[in-house]
């Protein structure tokens, strides 16, 4: 049987209450209060049982107006729908019942009819609004199972700010599925079903969401994090968890509460000496433990702003000697019995999974040498029938190339694509093709391709194709092979093609939005370090790093407050990106410190004054004016770090020397302290 | 006098006593109001007998009297106003007559004197209304 719903009825009399619950009392469970105080006190406790509240007006202690305002406070009126009785009958009353949210009312004299039609309807309206509101959360929560996307681009952030190689998610997941089918393997004590391992190993490429929360220079700090740093770094793991707590609140997913599981205790330790919670052995979910042993030892062999990669087997003898925290024991050999692939693993399904076992198979045909029996060639041209079949399926620009013959021949999808013929002979020099790659793309193909072994030969890049006059980004995967016997020479290549130009876009903008300053769009510290280095390393041009903050800027903020700071500091950008040509970087590297980094021919001098003083002028009030320190390569030094230091000092003597000036560094100001890191360095 | 005739004056005076007696519709009809659209509006024959054989012991009308009396205006127009409630309900139409103006006398919570004189009024009508209820057939 249907369980009746829920009725709360108010009334100072209790005769009326009497009278109502009797005319209802067929279809709903009746509970009575006698004043407004009793009312809250059932709403605070039982609201979400009830179905709705009949509300009388005048009531000594608490009068019916008094209980709306109290449930439209607590955000109740939402939740529970009320009627109000009356003996009032003037408008005013009802209105202002109306205003403070009342669905309807109900006047006396009681009319059965009237009364048991209004909490009908009322009650129905209101469980229809209900069963919408869930509908609506099930489409979401159906949506979201299948975006998989979002995950990945949410991961994708993370990993942008992070610095990281972008491979660090992947290989969270692969190291997490390869770990958790060993263990199945080896104990029975953890009862995983397969969609749940599925669930885990999707779920655990959000263990570090809560990152977006920390600070980029504390994320992408090159040093050792001081004890105040480390601390708000470790907020990540219950920041994470908050967040799908929060999703939590909406949907009970099952995916999101493994994911809450890996966020927040995936740096807990077996010994309880881990964080947030401290939790020991066993009372860490299994999911968390994997998870936290791959973090470790992806971040032990991948290389970090602040550590070289170190080799797999330095890696497992840190972990084995507790040199990264106490795991259980049962994962540890685990770890030991899969440890031998782990490496191999890694690289070869980091590429895509399933035409890598495509390649496989068609490589070991490869193999086959010109002495093949009848049977082995029959079987041969079977294999490349089928191997035809798929490629004009798949939408992919599949190759193999011969060096003996010297000829590429390409899928016919493909050769339509590229609008060339399937056969090129000796493509290197071919027109058609040339017009589709840059020789400099196939040098740097062919280059690779000479580098690889035959423990790892498998090559990938990205690659700008012109394919129809439109410039599209492509992913290569290809292979050599080599001759069946000694695998000494190299036969002939195979590969393939992908069309990868979205979600390059989409990269590349989620890059330039990691490495862009949010408030100026001027590029960050860090990925300006990056820019530069490489150029300083490359070109032995001439040029400057020039360091320069605004004076007084903390009056403007003091005065005017922080939004207009704000709106000073977007100026001066605009200003720079108006003054600086295409070649030069500009980067916001502090709160009102800028760095410019200019390659320059003749006198330095005048490129200086000529942006020192565009970057005079005034903001609506605030007069602005900047202080510069300039550093030049390679006079005072050719790397960045060097440069960077000089700068600084540079642009200290500018400070000390009255300010509203540019400094060239020179010898005589080593030793001067610093203005941006006046502790380090 | 003789066990006989004790016996018949007991007689007598039952007798007497169920002539007084009232039917529902003669209750209604003796307080002004109209039992066949009390019925139609709260449903029910046996829910308009429980109610307003109940009317007499609701606490409305002697917390009025006690307001009154003290002179205490909130409590009074609560009261008279919880007392204009029922007499709808329960379709008292003279009686809530002069509930109503009372209510209005005292919506300004001060017990004056046309409250008062609008009070003896409602204890009129109150007695005789709680006096043909009393008269009522036990159902």
């Amino acid at each position: 049987m249907k369980k009746k719903p829920l009725l709360l009825i108010v009334d100072d009399t209790e005769m009326n209450r009497a009278m109502l619950a009797d005319m209802l009392a067929a279809d709903c469970e009746i509970i009575e209060a006698g004043n407004g105080v009793e009312a809250i006190e059932i709403l605070e406790r039982r609201r979400h049982e009830l179905s709705l509240v009949l509300l009388d007006i005048v009531m000594p202690r608490m009068d019916g107006f008094e209980v709306l305002a109290v449930m439209n406070k607590n955000g109740w009126i939402q939740q529970v729908p009320v009627i109000t009785i009356s003996a009032e009958t003037a408008s005013s009353y009802i209105d202002h019942a109306f205003d403070l949210g009342a669905t309807d009312y109900i006047s006396r004299p009681f009319d059965e009819k009237t009364v048991q039609r209004r909490v009908r309807n009322t009650i129905m309206l209101y469980s229809k609004q209900k069963a919408l509101e869930g509908m609506v959360a099930e489409q979401i929560v159906e949506k979201e199972r299948n975006n998989f996307l979002m995950v990945e681009i949410l991961s994708n952030i993370v990993e942008f700010r992070n610095g990281e190689s972008g491979l660090h998610v992947l290989h969270i997941r692969i190291l997490t599925e390869i770990l958790l089918r060993k263990l199945l393997e080896m104990t029975d004590r953890y009862s995983i079903s397969a969609s749940r391992l599925a669930l885990i190993v999707n779920a655990s490429a959000l263990h570090d969401i809560g990152k977006i929360s920390i600070p980029e220079e504390i994320l992408n700090k090159p040093g050792r994090l001081t004890a105040e740093e480390f601390e708000i770094m470790k907020t990540h793991s219950a920041v994470g968890a908050q967040i799908m707590e929060n999703a939590l609140q909406h949907h009970h997913e099952a995916l999101i509460q493994i994911a809450y599981n890996i966020c927040r205790w995936h740096h807990e330790r077996y010994d309880g000496k881990g964080y947030p919670d401290g939790l020991e052995g066993e009372e860490i979910p299994i999911e968390a433990q994997v998870v936290a042993l791959v973090d470790v030892y992806d971040a032990l062999t991948s290389i970090r702003i602040y550590k070289p990669a170190y080799s797999h087997g330095e890696a497992m003898r840190m972990i084995l000697a507790g040199e990264c925290g106490s795991f259980s024991p049962l994962l540890l050999e685990c770890l030991k019995s899969v440890g031998p692939h782990l490496t191999e693993e890694l690289k070869v399904r980091s590429i895509d999974a399933v035409s890598e076992g495509n390649i496989r198979e068609l490589s070991s045909q490869m193999l086959v040498d010109s002495q093949v029996s009848h049977r082995t060639f029959s079987l041969l041209e079977q294999e490349r029938t089928k191997y035809q079949f798929f490629a004009s399926m798949s939408n992919e620009i599949q190759f193999e190339y011969s060096y003996q013959t010297d000829i590429l021949t390409l899928s016919e999808w493909g050769a339509e694509q590229l609008g060339c013929g399937t056969v090129i002979e000796r493509p290197e020099r071919n027109k058609e093709l040339g017009g589709v790659i840059s020789g400099e793309d196939y040098q740097d193909i062919k280059r690779r391709l000479h580098a690889v072994s035959p423990e790892h030969p498998i090559v990938s890049n990205i690659y700008c194709l012109r394919v129809k006059e439109e410039n599209r980004w492509y992913k290569a995967v290809a292979r050599p092979i080599w001759d069946g016997e000694t695998q000494e020479r190299m036969v002939s290549v195979i590969g393939k093609f992908t069309d990868v130009h979205e979600e390059q876009l989409r990269l590349e903008k989620l890059k330039r939005q990691a490495a862009q300053d949010s408030l100026t769009h001027l590029s960050n510290h860090s990925a300006a370090r990056e820019i530069i280095g490489k150029r300083l390393a490359v070109h032995g041009n001439q040029s400057a790093v020039v360091l320069f903050d605004l004076d007084n800027f903390k009056e403007a903020n003091d005065k005017y407050g922080h939004m207009f700071g704000d709106e000073v500091l977007k100026h001066v950008s605009r200003e720079i990106r108006r003054s600086m040509r295409e070649e030069d970087i500009a980067a916001r590297i502090g709160g009102d410190e800028f760095l410019l980094y200019i390659e320059y021919k003749g006198n330095v001098e005048d490129i200086i004054r000529r942006i020192f003083n565009t970057l005079h002028g005034r903001y609506k009030k605030f007069e602005i004016s900047v202080s510069m320190g300039i550093a030049l390569a390679p006079e005072n030094g050719v790397k960045y770090e060097k440069l960077f230091h000089a700068a600084d000092q540079a642009l200290y003597a500018a400070k000390k020397d009255g300010k509203n000036r540019y400094c060239f560094y020179d010898d005589s100001l080593e030793g001067l302290l610093s203005v941006l890191s006046p502790m380090d360095h | 006098m003789t066990d006989t005739s004790l016996w018949d004056a007991v007689k007598a005076e039952e007798q007497q006593s169920q002539e007084n007696q009232v039917t529902i519709e003669e209750c209604y009809a003796g307080l002004g109001s109209s039992y066949e659209k009390v019925v139609a509006r709260l449903g029910k024959r046996e829910r308009v007998e429980k109610f307003l054989s109940r009317f007499p012991a609701d606490e409305s009308y002697p917390t009025l009297c006690g307001a009154i009396e003290e002179g205490r205006g909130e409590e009074a127009f609560r009261a008279a106003h919880s007392l204009k409630g029922i007499c709808m309900n329960l379709g008292l139409e003279t009686l809530y007559g002069a509930a109503n103006a009372l209510t209005e006398a005292l919506r300004g919570r001060r017990v004056t004197g046309e409250a008062k004189m609008l009070f003896a009024q409602v204890r009129n009508e109150y007695d005789r209304t709680t006096s043909y209820i009393g008269k009522l057939a036990e159902p």
